[in-house]
């Protein structure tokens, strides 16, 4: 519903389709400037986390096998919360090897990665607080984040909003009565009075792994101060993107049952600009219409991109009768 | 302002004075056969003088003379010469009718335009396309397509592969006026622009304007295309239609009183949809159909020789349906134009002539879908009331004035949506702007020499955004409101823009002409993507969205070759472009925000050189045009700030027209296209964010698209009849892209593979939509 321009012009693609023919062009381009990716949150009772990544060429090969090839090591990191501030070590694989094979190939399948021992185990690194020091994110607060490597220096300044939580889970059957082992998951929220509240959501079926979807942020801009139902589709694997079946039949819905996880995370405005321009930058791929959408990082210093996000997060669960 | 009045009617009296005894020709010239008014008709007296009238818009001329006695030609394209002699000792009234080529059937004619008017008159960058010349150029599915054919012309390119929109001399779509019977089209196209909302059976003739634009237009800083309807034949009730593969029009025309009254009725719609209908019906889509229509009305009463009326009228609209019974979805997309004349001529005597127009126009785009219990509505558009208001003045052959008045009342809906989630309702917070937008202008065609001829002009115009209108300020922290009273201006801009055309001949054959024009551009479409969507929102000059300026200067060289066989001119531009508007680079469209804070401004540059030779006479005709020219911006928040190629931009751009008559029964056409590719942005990088992959883009439009060039063919045969029998038909063969060029109409990226299993690539893939393309049209008229 935000975008009808995405809708017109899939009806658009449709009619052309039908006169329409593909060539393969191959272009020649020069590989992009090398940048530091930054992907880091900190959540409300949890330790915060970063990952630092490379940027790769756009038509270039991919091999998830050498994952590890993209993670950045050695990097120094600091997390400050005003008062107090806590310098992040890196964990790597090697913390693994001290575990027995079955938890390593799980926390592996927590990644999506399929590994028969721990030696398979890509070569990653997360930054993250120390094991003797607690250091763990406050609804209210707000953390600055400062990075030094392969000598450049990043900095970025996000906050943990007050939580929203679900009055209710409800799940609804599908319009078609030979569908009847989907259903659709629908959530009763309260926005807040004042306006400039901003959402993502992530889904979890029983007991697997939590999922985001296409379009997983809203805020509060038609909403403000009500009470009102939105529809939770269940997530998808993106890392998967090729698979996804877009079938309106099947899209979003859950099984009966299913044991319905959802986290409902505030989030603050840039946090929430980089999500709603990369969920576009996303949906725009391959439309005639659509055009560049540059995706608002919040990482301030030269040859840095990504995200330093804070989460305010609720969960709420549906237990299927 | 009351000053310059007073020093221009100074200047009338003093040329009074010196004036010998003089006389006035006037009247209109007209179509024979239907008593259509003809535009742009000339009439002059045969000597060496250069002493001769066109006719204006409304078809009417006024030539004022010495006492004496004079040979005079009447000539328009694609029309029968017509000479008489003259013997001027009064005032004369006189009706000239000329009769139409295509009415000739025993010999082929040759018809041709004023013999040197290219030379000889001061308009540059202008042309004058009358519809029977459209109707030979080979068309896509065999619409005819008066918008298409203007991208043939040197300096107008065509917005993308099968597109009705045009970019003039760098300029973007929404910098056209474009005008249907003085009333402006907000949205040209059908079809998500592949064809354009003018039936070409009920339109009489197309003017573009690229450059020098003249006083009495303004609003826009690129080009004015002024289409004018059919009137209806008053002498006799005839009926004209065709039969194509996706549409089928027909028009009604004739007298409701011979000579006094006429009507007519045209009608186009789409069925390609409606065919398909039985096929659907068994899917799971049943009901989801697409089709577009276009009414044109029109009806004028002379009331007498000094007095003539006219209402006309233009209802188009495209709807979408779709629906899916399985995910129980209904969407229903109407949009469309609808427009309404009332125009009013009369002669105040035989040298002033008044015209006055009442119009309304309304663009409106809606978006009504539902999904089980949820429903959701969009609207958005634009309505217009406008009067506009001139005087022409024919003072003497070598004098001619014009002075207007132009006032309209806007009402810009953005769009506004409300949504329903089983009893819940939502409404957004954006409300209709409103606007008034005035212009004041003068100006002045004046002989100073059987050489030299200057025109020149000045157009006061005035915008200004009025209440009510309830602004949101302090943002999140202290939400406030100003609520501004109905009428009262919020923010007011005022800009004169003088405009002025030179020409010196240099010999009877040769000139050249100087043109400089300002322009003010009040109104905005900015559009997210190559080509205009109807979802597409115009947005009003604003405290935050200023007026865009345009500055326009031109020099060209006009010639012609024996006997006025062959025309040729060059023309060099450069443009100058302010406050010119487009979307933030990391904009996202959302219902609650006004569309206004998602602009970014800048500067705009455009200049180029345009070779054109026309051959208009004999059985061959046609033309070919050449434009090199560089469109680039420069915007702050664009690029890092660094000047980019404009999506207008295209380096070289060829076009080739050709029509051959053979005999009363087998003409040809042919056209090829060539032009540099679009200018793109292309992803250079790519990056994890959660194990998914993000893309990130290289330097703005500094990536080009493969060229593009295309050729049509069109064969045109009308069987023999009887000369007794009214009836008569022409059958038309046309392909489409002969030689099945494969055009880029987009790129999109495929990623193949898999990661897990490391062998995960990408690819650009370019989608091209029409392949070659044949299509017959029947054609008929009684």
């Amino acid at each position: 519903m935000r975008n009808i321009l995405f809708l017109l012009s899939i009806i658009a693609i449709s009619i052309l389709l039908l006169t329409s023919c593909e060539t393969e062009i191959t272009v020649d381009l020069p590989d992009p400037e090398p940048k530091i990716v930054v992907e880091g949150h900190v959540e409300n009772g949890l330790p915060p986390y970063v990952i630092l990544t490379k940027n790769q060429p756009f038509f270039g090969g991919l091999d998830l096998n050498n994952i590890g090839d993209y993670f950045i090591h050695g990097a120094r990191i600091w997390v400050s919360d005003g008062t107090d501030s806590v310098k992040l070590v890196e964990y790597t694989r090697d913390i693994l090897y001290a575990l027995p094979d079955s938890v390593a190939i799980a926390i592996a399948a927590e990644f999506g990665l399929d590994i028969d021992s721990v030696e398979e185990f890509p070569d990653i690194a997360i930054y993250s607080v120390p094991f003797n020091k607690l250091f763990l994110g406050e609804v209210g607060k707000t953390y600055s984040l400062r990075v030094k490597v392969e000598g450049k220096t990043l900095t970025a300044s996000t906050t943990i909003p007050p939580l929203v939580f679900f009055d209710s889970l409800f799940v609804v059957p599908h319009p078609n009565p030979d569908n009847d082992t989907l259903v659709r998951l629908k959530g009763r929220i309260k926005d807040p009075d004042l306006p400039g509240n901003y959402y993502r959501y992530f889904t979890k079926a029983n007991s697997g792994s939590w999922l985001t979807d296409f379009g997983t942020v809203f805020d509060d801009a038609f909403i403000n101060g009500q009470s009102f139902d939105i529809q939770i589709p269940k997530g998808t694997d993106l890392s998967e993107k090729d698979d996804v079946d877009f079938d309106p039949e099947t899209y979003g819905f859950w099984n009966k049952t299913d044991t319905c996880y959802v986290r409902l995370a505030s989030i603050d405005k840039p946090h929430y600009d980089f999500w709603r321009t990369l969920e576009t930058e996303r949906a725009n791929q391959g439309s005639p219409f659509g055009s560049a959408t540059v995706v608002l990082s919040n990482i301030y210093g030269k040859g840095g991109i990504g995200i330093w996000g804070g989460y305010g997060s609720s969960y709420s669960v549906y237990v299927p009768r | 302002m009351k000053r310059f009045f007073y020093t221009i009617l100074l200047f009338f009296i003093t040329l009074y004075a010196t004036a010998q005894e003089k006389f006035t020709i006037s009247g209109y010239i007209k179509d024979k056969a239907s008593g259509e008014t003809l535009v742009g008709a000339t009439i002059g007296v045969i000597d060496s003088s250069g002493r001769g009238t066109t006719t204006n818009v409304y078809g009417f001329y006024s030539l004022t003379l010495p006492a004496g006695t004079y040979k005079m030609l009447i000539d328009y394209v694609g029309y029968q010469n017509s000479a008489f002699e003259l013997t001027l000792d009064k005032d004369i009234q006189y009706n000239i009718d000329l009769v139409s080529a295509s009415d000739i059937l025993e010999e082929v004619v040759i018809t041709g335009t004023r013999t040197d008017e290219n030379v000889k008159s001061t308009q540059m960058g202008t042309v004058d396309l009358p519809t029977d010349r459209i109707k030979s150029i080979p068309a896509l599915m065999g619409e005819v397509d008066i918008i298409k054919a203007l991208q043939l012309l040197p300096g107008v390119q065509a917005a993308g592969e099968g597109n009705s929109g045009i970019y003039v001399r760098g300029g973007g779509p929404d910098q056209n006026l474009v005008l249907l019977d003085d009333a402006i089209v907000y949205n040209t196209g059908h079809l998500f622009g592949f064809f354009s909302v003018f039936n070409a059976d009920a339109v009489k003739n197309t003017t573009l304007i690229k450059g020098g634009m003249p006083a009495s237009y303004g609003g826009r800083i690129s080009s004015v295309i002024d289409v004018t309807m059919k009137e209806g034949n008053n002498k006799k009730l005839s009926f004209e239609g065709g039969i194509g593969l996706i549409s089928s029009r027909f028009t009604l025309e004739g007298p409701i009183r011979k000579d006094k009254s006429s009507f007519l009725i045209s009608g186009r719609r789409t069925y390609a949809f409606d065919l398909a209908q039985p096929f659907i019906k068994k899917t799971d889509f049943a009901g989801t159909n697409y089709n577009f229509y276009d009414l044109n009305l029109k009806w004028n009463y002379i009331f007498s020789r000094k007095d003539r009326l006219f209402v006309s009228g233009y209802f188009g609209r495209d709807v979408f349906v779709y629906n899916s019974e399985k995910s129980a979805t209904e969407v229903k997309i109407p949009w469309g134009n609808a427009t309404t004349t009332v125009r009013w001529n009369h002669l105040f005597n035989d040298k002033l002539f008044m015209n006055t127009s009442f119009i309304f126009n309304n663009y409106k785009f809606k978006f009504q879908g539902t999904q089980e219990d949820f429903s959701f509505e969009a609207l958005s558009g634009v309505r217009d009331f406008n009067l506009k208001f001139s005087l022409d003045y024919f003072l003497n052959p070598k004098n001619k004035f014009k002075f207007g008045y132009d006032y309209t009342f806007h009402t810009f809906t953005p769009t506004t949506a409300s949504a329903r989630s089983g009893e819940t309702e939502f409404k957004s917070n954006q409300i209709p702007k409103h606007a008034n937008e005035m212009a004041w202008f003068v100006q002045h065609e004046w002989d100073i020499s059987t050489r030299v001829r200057f025109d020149y002009g000045v157009r006061v115009s005035l915008f200004q955004h009025v209440g009510p209108y309830t602004e949101y300020i302090g943002g999140v922290v202290a939400p406030d409101t100003i609520i501004t009273p109905t009428l009262k201006p919020l923010k007011t801009y005022i800009y004169p823009e003088p405009r002025m055309n030179l020409r010196i001949g240099i010999d009877d054959v040769s000139s050249v002409k100087i043109g400089l024009s300002f322009n003010t551009q009040y109104v905005h479409l900015i559009s997210s993507s190559n080509s205009t969507l109807p979802t597409d929102v115009w947005v009003p000059s604003t405290a935050r969205v200023k007026p865009q300026l345009g500055l326009q200067y031109a020099i060209g060289y006009f010639r012609n070759f024996k006997d006025n066989m062959y025309e040729a001119s060059v023309e060099a531009y450069y443009k100058e472009m302010w406050n010119q508007i487009e979307y933030g680079e990391s904009y996202v469209q959302e219902l609650n925000s006004d569309i206004e804070l998602g602009y970014v401004f800048g500067r705009g540059r455009s200049y180029g050189l345009e070779l054109f030779v026309k051959k208009s006479q004999g059985k061959l005709n046609g033309w070919i045009g050449y434009t090199w020219s560089k469109t680039q911006r420069t915007f702050p928040d664009l690029n890092d700030g660094k000047t980019f190629p404009a999506k207008y931009d295209r380096t070289h751009d060829i076009s080739i027209n050709v029509a051959y008559d053979l005999n009363e029964h087998w003409s040809f056409g042919g056209t090829w296209v060539y032009a540099t590719g679009n200018a793109f942005t292309l992803p250079v990088e790519r990056y994890f964010i959660e194990l998914g992959i993000v893309t990130g883009y290289g330097e703005r439009n500094a990536y080009r698209l493969p060229s593009y060039h295309r050729m049509d063919l069109s064969v045109t045969w009308k069987p023999n009849r009887k000369p007794e029998k009214r009836f008569k038909s022409s059958y038309n063969f046309s392909i489409y892209n002969v030689y099945n060029r494969k055009n880029t109409y987009f790129i999109y990226y495929k990623i193949e593979g898999d990661p897990v299993s490391g062998d995960l690539n990408t690819k650009a893939i370019k989608v091209s939509i029409f392949p070659i393309i044949p299509s017959i049209t029947w054609n008929f008229k009684f």
